[in-house]
């Protein structure tokens, strides 16, 4: 049975005044969502950016209450400079900070109908993304080992909890961008959805960008 | 790699197969189907079903919250009074606090920004319909699972009692050990999703849906107010996200990030919360400016006086609004330099609202008055805010501050502010678009009736608190003993609180009674536009079809539709050109797409309350909220744009093909048939 | 040719470019990884003699930068819609000066004269905020 892929141009006539913008103007999944809209962006990447936006306070806050505490320790307690390892946690940011072009990668393949090549960077993204929460869970464990568990004392709490949220959005991320990926094994994404991707993508780079920002601050900031 | 064949005209196989294919959407469940009915509003995606449920939601949380404000009004009528013990009025008046503001103002304000703004901008939905769906269905979940607090455990054991503030050290298990502050702090994340998301889908929907010609100095004024409100909730909901999620790990995990002896400070508690309770008090007061605004200017027959000034301010309030919320912790030891900076920044703050105040006066001034009942209500509002506001300002100096902090004084002013400014607000706004909604007119007759009571109530029961407040009676105080000279204005007080009871149940009364002599065919049919009024949402039929406009309206100006109905002659007077009828839509077209209804955003709802109660009782719970939860969105996501069997409106153009494209495009020229084996 | 095989040819062709044409996100990347190296190893010269002041005010540059970075080219902020760009600038800019004044409040960086906090404060949000040309022009609507 032959298969028909169907191929339409479009000429740029004058849109229908019915129906054609008040679709434009509806629900969100067009894919290439940009026509009709008044400030010729999609509503789903504008969506994100704003919801990016405003995670900037949720962090924000977090950050702000890690450094009111993290100095609020006993003069024998367990702080910053006896518990980081500051070599590990570089490489799993390096290795983030590399998962955020593997993401970059991947969306520039699939606009140029790189199925493949695409499917190959998201995995590696996700992959990646996986090595860095690894990373974490296995640094948070040799805290706990050595005496740090959450509630242990005030540093402990506020530094779990940021780091902790962060890895949860990370976390977040590695399951969109797994969902995706299987999309794309099952032949649903293509280039013309690569907006999908790139919406994903830019949660994924704001993770990162957070990240930069701990990274600096709680880690590599002299105590 | 599947490629499916989009479907166009049929042919006429030899086999005699159709070659119509439609793909299964890889969701489980079909979509819903019937346009009637309990269901149409269970899984609707319309933003006017949406607002109209976020209305009622809004008014039964309203009448439980005035419910809660008259117990503490009758136990407070007497000395030594003793209705209520000491530890079920803490969780009364919490209770009145949070309904009151979580789940009374804000839903109100949700249900005017959900109806209206899609229509004052011309457009067709929100940007995103179904997480429009999600967001009232979280909020509802949230309030009634804030609500179960009431009687889990028994009548009045386990709400919280903290304040609707709750002020950590107290709000801790060592102080707070019943319940009720989980409920609080817990039910408060789940409405603040909801908040969040539907604030992301208003912001979207302006910045990207208006009208062709609709810049944003085009847009009507409620529209503006409601803009800087969610933009407000997108930067403030995330803040009141970490100090309550502060508070629950401290509650539930031992987490000590507000006990004074592990090393913390109780103060970050306040300065969390208030740096989102003070961008919360804008967000509560702007949509009911932006009502009023909408409403002067049609019953003064006169355009809003200064609308770039009108615009500015709002700004300038949404602005503001962040770098003054330490005034309300200027009695906390935050220090000199501390208040003495805030006392400043609270200063400032009053004068944009001043210049609006001005606006609005200048806007009556000279026009042509018709006193109906939204405009009774419009004008009280400036009225009861101002003095409100004044009372605010006497606030701002932080030396008179440490006098009126914590005493009826404040009571007094956040309620001329809160009712006064807000409530009054809503009300005005309920009779100014009900005909619009509804389509039939609420009975004026009552409506000023019940407005008088209101008012007369509200400023008896909240124009003494002044006097008791400066005398000395502390806020929040159980009950208070014969010789302090309180007596009098408390029953004062709670007759005028009776009053407002009334009132309100007249309006609900005005509502039945309105709806049935409509139907009986006694009263007229308000028709597109009743008022005469100016912004877009009147330029279509009564009450809206649910495709809203019948074709895309090109915007030349601001208030187009009164500027399509009238214009001005050669000698400058102002003269008709077409009447309301001939210029608005009558709804006919139906050729319009609408996004289909769907089960997924109540159905991850639903998961996000289940997730509360167990975090509070049984962590297997959260397992299944959180299944309900992860289902919801899967199927959500995966589910297709539209229903291809939607019935209703025509559904032919709605077929996308893989590249995107509708067939609503043109398809004469060149098509390439590309053979893959 | 059919069309298929023209278009998969072209493809092929693009794969081996695909190196060139990804550049300034490689190049971007490696960048970023030589300013990750460099902030690191601030950290081991701070066991040894770097006063704090400097070291911090360099970690905060180096951490600007990469944030810019990131932002400007991997999430496209430099090419695409301004509107983007002032959202995420004005989250940045309410969080910045609530989040330091709350800090300061709590007694952080006592040392600093007031005078220096309040232009920390305002200075970075207002230079952010107002090189971007903070105004609401761009709702013209012009993609009718």
């Amino acid at each position: 049975m032959v298969m028909i892929l169907r191929k339409t141009t479009r000429t740029h006539q004058r849109r229908c005044p019915l129906t054609d913008t008040a679709i434009d103007q509806t629900s969100n999944e067009h894919s290439d969502g940009d026509h009709g809209s008044t400030l010729g962006v999609s509503n789903d990447k504008l969506g994100m950016w704003v919801f990016l936006g405003s995670d900037c306070l949720l962090f924000g806050g977090l950050i702000s209450t890690y450094m009111l505490y993290k100095d609020r320790i006993g003069p024998d307690d367990l702080g910053p400079e006896e518990m980081f390892d500051i070599p590990f946690t570089s490489v799993s940011s390096f290795v983030l900070l590399m998962s955020s072009l593997t993401v970059v990668l991947a969306i520039t393949a699939l606009r140029r109908n790189d199925i493949r090549r695409s499917r190959i960077w998201l995995l590696a993204t996700a992959i990646l993304g996986a090595i860095f929460v690894g990373g974490q869970v296995y640094e948070f464990t040799v805290f706990y080992r050595e005496g740090l568990g959450y509630t242990t004392n005030l540093f402990g709490t506020s530094f779990f909890t940021l780091t902790g949220f962060h890895g949860v959005h990370v976390t977040v991320g590695i399951v969109m961008l797994m969902s995706l990926y299987i999309q794309s094994m099952r032949g649903k994404l293509t280039s013309g959805q690569s907006e999908k991707l790139e919406i994903i993508g830019l949660y994924w780079h704001f993770v990162d960008v957070v990240w930069i920002v701990i990274f600096t601050i709680v880690y590599l900031f002299p105590q | 790699m599947a490629i499916v064949e989009q479907e166009d005209a049929p042919l006429e196989l030899e086999s005699g197969e159709s070659n119509q294919i439609t793909e299964r959407p890889l969701g489980a469940f079909t979509r819903p189907q019937g346009s009637g009915g309990w269901r149409s509003w269970l899984f609707t995606v319309d933003h006017k079903k949406i607002g109209i449920m976020y209305g009622a939601a809004g008014l039964l949380f309203f009448i439980i919250g005035g419910i809660y404000a008259l117990f503490v009004r009758l136990q407070l009528s007497r000395p030594g009074n003793s209705i209520l013990s000491a530890e079920t009025y803490n969780q009364v008046f919490t209770m009145h606090g949070v309904v009151m503001v979580f789940l009374a103002a804000i839903p109100l304000g949700a249900a005017f920004s959900n109806y209206l703004i899609p229509l004052q901008i011309g457009a067709r939905d929100v940007a995103f319909p179904r997480l429009n769906a999600f967001s009232f269905w979280v909020f509802l979940g949230g309030g009634l699972f804030l609500l179960t607090s009431m009687f889990i455990g028994g009548w009045w054991e386990n709400a919280p009692d903290g304040g609707w503030f709750a002020y950590s050290p107290n709000t801790g298990v060592l102080f707070s050990p019943s319940k009720g502050i989980d409920f609080f702090a817990i039910g408060l994340q789940i409405t603040g999703i909801a908040s969040l998301v539907g604030a992301i889908n208003l912001i979207v929907t302006i910045l990207n849906m208006r009208s062709p010609g609709m810049t944003l100095m085009k847009m009507p004024v409620l529209t503006w107010m409601l803009f800087i409100t969610q933009m407000l909730l997108l930067f403030a909901m995330p803040v009141i996200s970490v100090a309550l999620f502060l508070l629950t790990f401290d509650r539930l995990f031992d987490a000590n990030f507000f006990n004074v002896a592990e090393g913390a400070d109780p103060l970050l508690w306040q300065h969390l919360f208030w740096i989102f309770g003070h961008p919360e008090v804008y967000i509560l007061i702007l949509p009911s400016f932006g009502i009023i605004s909408e409403i002067i200017p049609t019953f003064s027959r006169k355009p809003i006086f200064g609308y770039p000034f009108m615009v500015f301010s709002g700004i300038a309030i949404g602005f503001m609004g962040w770098g003054v919320w330490a005034h309300h912790m200027f009695a906390s030891g935050v220090g000199p330099v501390a208040v003495a900076a805030f006392s400043v920044s609270t200063m400032f703050i009053a004068v944009p609202t001043g210049v609006k105040i001005l606006n609005w006066l200048a806007t009556m001034w000279g026009g042509r008055i018709r006193f109906t009942t939204p405009m009774l209500y419009a004008t009280s509002v400036v009225a009861m805010f101002t003095i409100g506001g004044l009372s605010g300002v006497t606030h701002s100096l932080a030396a008179a501050d440490s006098q009126q902090t914590d005493t009826y004084y404040i009571v007094a002013h956040f309620h001329y502010v809160i009712f006064g400014g807000i409530i009054l607000g809503f009300f005005g706004g309920f009779y100014y678009w009900w005909p619009k909604m509804f389509g039939y007119f609420l009975s004026e007759k009552i409506g000023k009736m019940s407005f008088w009571v209101m008012v007369i109530g509200f400023n008896l029961t909240f124009g003494p608190m002044h006097i008791l407040g400066l005398q000395g009676m502390s806020r929040r105080i159980q009950t208070y003993s014969e010789g302090q000279g309180f007596d009098f204005w408390n029953l004062i007080s709670t007759i005028g609180a009776f009053l407002i009871a009334l009132a309100t149940a007249m309006f609900v009364a005005n509502i039945l009674i309105s709806r049935r002599a409509y139907r009986d065919g006694k009263t007229p049919d308000p028709g597109p536009d009743p008022w005469d009024a100016r912004s877009l949402e009147w330029m279509t039929a009564s009450p809206v079809p649910e495709h809203n406009f019948d074709e895309v309206i090109e915007v030349e100006r601001q208030d187009e539709f009164w500027h399509r109905k009238w214009g001005k002659n050669e000698s400058g007077q102002v003269v008709r050109r077409a009447t309301a009828e001939e210029v608005a839509h009558d709804g006919s077209n139906t050729n319009v797409h609408l996004p289909s209804p769907s089960y997924w955003p109540i159905f991850a709802a639903v998961g996000l309350p289940i997730i509360g109660y167990g975090l509070i009782y049984n962590l297997w719970l959260c397992v299944i909220g959180g299944l309900f939860v992860l289902g919801g969105l899967y199927g959500w996501v995966f589910e297709p744009v539209d229903d291809p069997n939607a019935a209703g409106h025509h559904h032919d153009d709605d077929h996308e093909d893989i590249d995107g494209h509708d067939s609503t495009e043109n398809h004469e020229n060149t098509s390439e048939e590309v053979p893959i084996d | 040719m059919t069309a298929t095989e023209q278009q998969l040819s072209e493809g092929a062709e693009e794969s081996s470019s695909w190196v060139k044409q990804d550049m300034v996100y490689i190049k971007t990347a490696i960048v970023l990884g030589v300013f990750t190296a460099i902030e690191v190893f601030t950290y081991f010269e701070s066991v040894h003699h770097a006063p704090d002041w400097l070291l911090v005010i360099t970690l905060s540059f180096l951490m600007v930068i990469k944030f810019f970075l990131v932002t400007a080219i991997f999430m496209h902020l430099r090419d695409d819609n301004a509107v983007f760009t002032k959202l995420m600038v004005l989250g940045l800019c309410i969080a910045w000066p609530v989040y330091f004044v709350m800090a300061f409040t709590f007694g952080f960086l006592p040392n600093w004269n007031p005078i220096l906090k309040v232009l920390f404060l305002l200075v970075p949000p207002s230079i952010t905020g107002s090189w971007l040309g903070f105004s609401f022009k761009g709702g013209t609507g012009s993609h009718h």
